[in-house]
């Protein structure tokens, strides 16, 4: 897909987990993982909100749009 | 709940096939040409009694097929109610499940058109009613199968869907 997670690069800056991340908002660890690695299709309003709370960030520090060649 | 219907289905399925064993014997007697019966027949229907006996081998054949059709709704049935009771019915192997049980029904009602074909023949040929009605609701479910097979397909899109959405 052209829309790409940059989830661990921000949970990097924040000197953050994954688990961290999902105690904070209260998404499972393994729904979150989902996410991180680009396997998840959707994304919830409620979840991309409960993720920039908890690392102050916009939705746009964490999801990217990349046209390249040979994305679905 | 859903285990009293598996165990009904189950036990329905087994009387089937105790059905279908049945026609069997019935079709392998008259084949044989036991005398006994023909005798029977014949005092029976004295004018027709070959129309009668061929009436007979057709409808129990008809009826060995009708117990295979019905083995598949059975057992496609326990299946599904197999996967609610594992809280995931709507899933694309449970549409094709559907579908399955939509064209056995499918084959039961064709197969009764060709009994009640036989019938209205040999009640001609005897003067004897030999019943049989139309089904318009067995016609109706296969409808309703058909599309609610469909309707799943859908359901467990939207399913595998939900399941990758966070």
């Amino acid at each position: 897909m052209a829309v790409r997670v940059t989830l661990d690069a921000v949970l990097h800056d924040r000197r953050m987990t994954l688990t961290d991340l999902a105690d904070a908002v209260g998404i499972t660890l393994a729904n979150l993982s989902i996410l991180k690695t680009g396997k998840a299709r959707a994304m919830r309003f409620s979840t991309l909100d409960a993720i920039c709370r908890a690392l102050d960030c916009q939705p746009g520090d964490i999801l990217i749009f990349t046209d390249e060649p040979g994305d679905d | 709940m859903l285990r009293t219907v598996r165990t009904l289905l189950v036990g329905l399925n087994i009387l089937n096939w105790i059905c279908v064993a049945a026609f069997a014997i019935v079709v392998a007697l008259l084949m044989a040409g036991v005398p006994a019966i023909e005798a029977r027949i014949l005092r029976a229907f004295p004018d027709s009694a070959e129309a009668v006996s061929r009436f007979t081998m057709l409808a129990m054949i008809a009826g060995m097929a009708v117990g295979v059709a019905a083995h598949v709704v059975f057992r496609k049935l326990v299946a599904i109610v197999d996967t609610v009771a594992h809280g995931a019915p709507f899933s694309a192997v449970n549409a094709d499940r559907l579908r399955a049980i939509a064209w056995a029904l499918l084959a039961i009602q064709l197969l009764d058109i060709v009994y009640g074909v036989s019938a209205i023949n040999v009640s001609q040929a005897t003067g004897e009613y030999f019943g049989w009605n139309p089904s318009i609701g067995g016609w109706l479910a296969v409808l309703l199968l058909f599309v609610l097979a469909r309707v799943f397909r859908q359901g467990a899109d939207m399913q595998d869907e939900l399941a990758a959405t966070v």
